[in-house]
């Protein structure tokens, strides 16, 4: 499997995230202070800076002991309600999963995947829906039971409340996510075969940017603002439904080129080692040699020298799971342990025997090229930009596997602040099927969404959609000119608006998926992954405490 | 308000389950799996009418529990994880495919054509997708053993057995890289210490003679009551055993191994006597009654009286000759005995290693000699039964000989004799003649 990693960008994220919380508080405001107006009259503006003020006095009056307190009761009430009863049906799917998973593919190397998916999607589709319910529930029941009653009319603020409840929940939640991580961890370790226990690793890459050169040597210069040309242009389409890899063709000046710029040289040294994992695939357009796979050569070009050392020859052996069959090692130590520094080459033009230090000179300065071509005449090569990576220190597996543990629990965290800033203003069934709905629609649906949002998506808004339905018409075919079009397109045109205005309020819960990463042996990166996890967990708490703050103190406590 | 107190309650309810559960247990205690008429009766019923799970074939604890555990979503998730399937082979994820495809049979034991579809799936499609020969059986074998758990879990689909048999003979014998194929079956590279994998070739036999014994015992299921197949018109179907013998006597002259003319021999006599005696005897239903394809005066008399004397002899002997047509009985049969005879085998020989004295070491005299010998004799084989001049793998050899002959004619400096053996095959078949010319003066020139 490969994943295209993408990097976060963390001021573009915080701008905005400011436009869109700016946005909606603005708009918070005014509509409340015309409401204000109209409700008390002359009284509003005195009533409504009131209440903003007595706002900002709560929240810098938080009491740590009074937050605790609803905590501890929120703990104790999950405890009687039996949430934890959810470690029983942990238990009995790790006592059972053995039957189903074990040998499943009658290969080592394979079970980590499995494994993996395994016991982090029981953990997630375990520990939600409990957590869900139980943020859901907690405040209505506690109103129609009259016991919040009991609370409210004690010195405690309202907002304490809303606190209290989201650090009970996340309490019980962070409980139950620690005993099934560990459990979890101990059993995928304990499960794996001896024979592919090499592959519990978390691996660090480093990505390039790439790009081809066609047949003729030709690359693209992408330096020059002018050239609009698509990175893959000059590589060759063979064909293949999954448009992931462009190819290249062997025996001719046909190149894919990786430039990596900042290598941490001294970390590959201080490992002693300089590792290239790729993963390429081979497409062949007629049988040529069948006893051998494809031939490949790697060069690499430090590009601040110009040095070009061309590494030996080596068959592509495609999809293969055992990550020691693609990497590339140069450095390590040799037979009687004494660490390797240099790499013996031969020269592109002369053919001389060379010999140059790998980190002193060819990876000076961390600036490098990775060229890549194929050997063999008429065959090809197909790669994509995921597909050749430079090999850092791996970390252990436990810190890859308890940061996608962590993943979850910070979709768990984003729940439970959905669930009880919705609890705070609507009955439990509401706040539930609420909860789960922005769920559903940012796991699923954010990319949909966001199409229609900005029109890229074929077929128009609802109601063209529903016409085109109607009419037995397909997204491609168009809708003649004429009032109805109009018409359809200015009500569409609100909708979307409407949807374009929203879109930003639903958490893209794609970013707290970490298990492809742990499942194929890679360290779950910073950047790509954890980083926008922890933001966007972050941009609901704070607008989530401020909206279940005024729904708590501007509701009638009665129960209804 | 309640007459009764909540613990008299209780003891009303336990003495209504304990009263309900009495019949559960009568009608539905579980037999001990040896008679019929052992446990309750809708065990007895269900082993009477062949209903129970354990008829169809091995039951799979993990599949019972998670038919189970599913409830009542069993279909929706087999949808799901066929969906699921389908993207994972067009994104190349083999072995994520691999896990689906078990978690499907997982749900679906049952569905024959889950078994059919993915085992050919993994053992023809995705084993192509691979670069490396080794890696290629190695999905080959992958989709063998597939087809095979299959037909463990379902006794009563004789498709499935036949499955395993053709991908054992015909993706490991005649695919592309037969030659690797058929050698990695009995060494396998990718088995630590060598060796057959005893998965699939557990007494270490030819490939072909691996499938015959699926073939077999494909046509054994196939002749249990209530069992039919759906795969081919049922002549062809139980043709398969003897077709697998013939494809196996076949090897030795395709892959040149003369050295054990003894075993040739007994190959094509095994071949011979199966297909007389047990293709060619069972009887096959037609709208004119049973037939046999080994068929005379006397034995399809016989049948006819056994039926009642409802049709004719010549109607027998007309639809005798159909299906004889249909499933080219009558070649076979002649093969199988052409074959046996020591000079056919001889002759295979000397025009193969005339053939290689060419190619190989450009001795043309050798090969002008060998392939003569050759040619004459196969002539001699000819006039004796000129209906072997149809059989296209026959004739090919022959004129490919003829046209390596000439070429070493050729390249002695030698004219081409206005009469040579395998002439009147030669002047029969001009199209094919030029055509194999051609070929062979695109690649050795001349």
């Amino acid at each position: 499997m490969s994943f295209d990693v993408v990097g976060f960008n963390f001021l573009e994220g915080l701008t905005h995230f400011l436009k869109v919380f700016g946005g909606v508080a603005l708009t918070a405001l005014i509509v409340s202070f015309i409401l204000a107006l109209i409700q008390y009259g002359g009284r509003g503006p005195g009533l409504y800076f009131k209440t903003l003020w007595q706002a900002l006095v709560d929240f810098v009056h938080t009491s740590p002991r009074r937050v605790w307190a609803i905590t501890e009761l929120t703990w104790k009430e999950s405890a009687r309600k039996k949430a934890l009863f959810v470690f029983v049906v942990f238990a009995i799917l790790i006592m059972f999963a053995g039957w189903f998973l074990r040998d499943s593919v009658g290969r080592a190397d394979l079970q980590l995947k499995i494994y993996v998916k395994f016991v982090l999607t029981a953990i997630s589709w375990l520990t939600l829906p409990v957590i869900l319910l139980l943020s859901c529930w907690g405040l209505p029941s506690d109103i129609k039971n009259r016991s919040l009653h009991t609370v409210v009319t004690k010195p405690i603020r309202r907002h304490e409340v809303v606190l209290g409840r989201f650090f009970g929940f996340t309490l019980v939640g962070t409980v139950i996510l620690l005993v099934m991580g560990i459990v979890g961890y101990a059993w995928t370790v304990g499960q794996m075969p001896e024979a592919a226990k090499s592959e519990l690793v978390g691996r660090v890459p480093v990505y390039g940017d790439m790009t081809y050169s066609n047949r003729n040597g030709d690359r693209p210069n992408f330096d020059d603002p002018n050239n609009l040309q698509n990175p893959a242009s000059a590589a060759t389409n063979v064909g293949d439904v999954w448009e992931f890899r462009s190819y290249i063709e062997g025996g001719t000046k046909s190149r894919t080129f990786y430039d990596f710029d900042n290598i941490d040289v001294a970390a590959a040294e201080r490992a002693g080692q300089f590792r290239i994992e790729y993963n390429f695939e081979a497409f062949r357009t007629h049988k040529g040699d069948i006893e051998k796979r494809l031939l490949c050569r790697i060069t690499i070009v430090n590009k601040e020298t110009g040095l070009r050392v061309p590494l030996e020859t080596f068959e592509v052996k495609e999809f293969s799971n055992r990550s020691a069959d693609k990497t590339i090692i140069l450095g390590g130590t040799d037979e009687e342990g004494n660490p390797i520094e240099t790499i013996t080459y031969r020269e592109e033009n002369t053919n001389e025997v060379k010999s140059v230090h790998i980190f002193d000179e060819l990876l000076k300065g961390g600036d490098i090229t990775v060229e890549v071509q194929c050997l063999d005449p008429g065959q090809f090569l197909g790669m994509a930009r995921p597909d050749l990576f430079i090999r850092m220190p791996d970390r252990p597996f436990y810190v890859t596997f308890f940061k996608a543990v962590f993943g979850i629990w910070l979709q768990m965290v984003l729940i439970i602040v959905l669930g009880v800033t919705a609890s705070c203003f609507v009955k439990g069934p509401v706040a539930t099927l609420l909860t789960f709905g922005m769920l559903v629609i940012g796991s699923g649906f954010s990319e949909l969404m966001q199409s229609l949002a900005i029109g890229t998506s074929e077929g128009g808004g609802p109601f063209e959609s529903a016409y085109r339905m109607f009419m037995h018409l397909n997204p491609t075919v168009s809708i003649e000119d004429g009032p109805l079009k109009t018409i359809m397109t200015i009500v569409d045109q609100a909708a979307l608006g409407f949807l374009w205005t929203v879109q930003y309020l639903f958490p893209q819960f794609e970013y707290y998926n970490m298990v492809p990463f742990v499942a194929n042996g890679f360290d779950v990166p910073w950047k790509a992954s954890l980083l926008p996890s922890i933001l966007v967990t972050l941009a609901f708490v704070i607008p989530c405490l401020i909206l279940g703050y005024f729904s708590m103190q501007l509701r009638e406590m009665e129960a209804k | 308000m309640n007459q009764i107190s909540s613990q008299q309650r209780k003891l009303v309810y336990l003495i209504v389950i304990v009263l309900l559960l009495a019949p559960i247990v009568y009608f539905g205690a579980p037999g001990n799996g040896k008679d019929e008429d052992s446990g309750g009766k809708l065990s007895q019923l269900r082993s009477k009418y062949d209903l129970g799970e354990t008829s169809l074939g091995n039951v799979d604890p993990a599949s019972a529990t998670m038919n189970l555990v599913l409830l009542g979503l069993r279909g929706i998730a087999s949808n799901m994880l066929w969906s699921e399937a389908v993207e994972q082979k067009s994104q190349k994820d083999w072995a994520g495919l691999r896990a689906t495809v078990d978690s499907i049979v997982l749900l679906q034991p049952h569905f024959k054509q889950v078994w059919e579809f993915q085992g050919w799936n993994l053992a023809y499609n995705v084993s192509a997708e691979w670069d490396g020969v080794a890696d290629r059986y190695e999905w080959v074998k992958e989709g063998a053993k597939f087809m095979m758990k299959g037909s463990e879990r379902n006794y009563k689909y004789p498709e499935l057995y036949w499955e395993s048999g053709r991908i054992l003979g015909q993706k490991i014998g005649r695919a592309d890289e037969k030659l690797f194929f058929r050698r990695f079956f009995l060494d396998d590279p990718n088995r630590e210490g060598g060796g057959p994998d005893p998965d699939i070739n557990p007494d270490g036999k030819d490939n072909y003679l691996a499938a015959k014994d699926w073939f077999q015992k494909a046509n054994d299921i196939e002749l249990q009551p209530g069992v039919t197949q759906s795969r081919l018109a049922r002549v062809l179907f139980r043709s398969y055993p003897v077709r697998s013998q013939i494809d196996y006597a076949n090897t030795f002259q395709e892959e040149g191994k003369f050295e054990e003319i003894e075993r040739i021999r007994e190959a094509w006599e095994v071949a011979s006597t199966e297909l007389r005696e047990n293709w060619g005897s069972e009887r096959f239903m037609t709208p004119a009654g049973a037939i046999v394809l080994e068929a005379n005066d006397e034995i399809l008399e016989a049948i006819i009286h056994e039926e009642g004397d409802r049709v004719s002899l010549e109607q027998k002997h007309e639809w005798v000759n159909r299906r004889q047509n249909m499933a080219n009985y009558r070649y076979w049969r002649l093969l199988c005995r052409v074959e046996s005879e020591a000079e056919t085998i001889e002759a295979h020989r000397n025009l193969f290693l005339g053939k290689r004295a060419f190619i190989d070491r450009q001795d043309t005299y050798e090969a002008e000699r060998l392939l003569t010998a050759g040619m004459t004799t196969m002539e001699k084989i000819l006039g004796e039964w000129p209906e072997l001049k149809q059989e296209d793998n026959f004739r090919e050899e022959c004129l490919k000989s003829v046209v390596i002959w000439r070429g070493c004619k050729q390249a002695q400096g030698e004219e081409i004799p206005a009469d040579f053996p395998l002439k009147s095959l030669w002047d029969s078949y001009p199209g094919e003649a030029q055509e194999y010319s051609d070929l062979f003066r695109s690649l050795y020139g001349g």
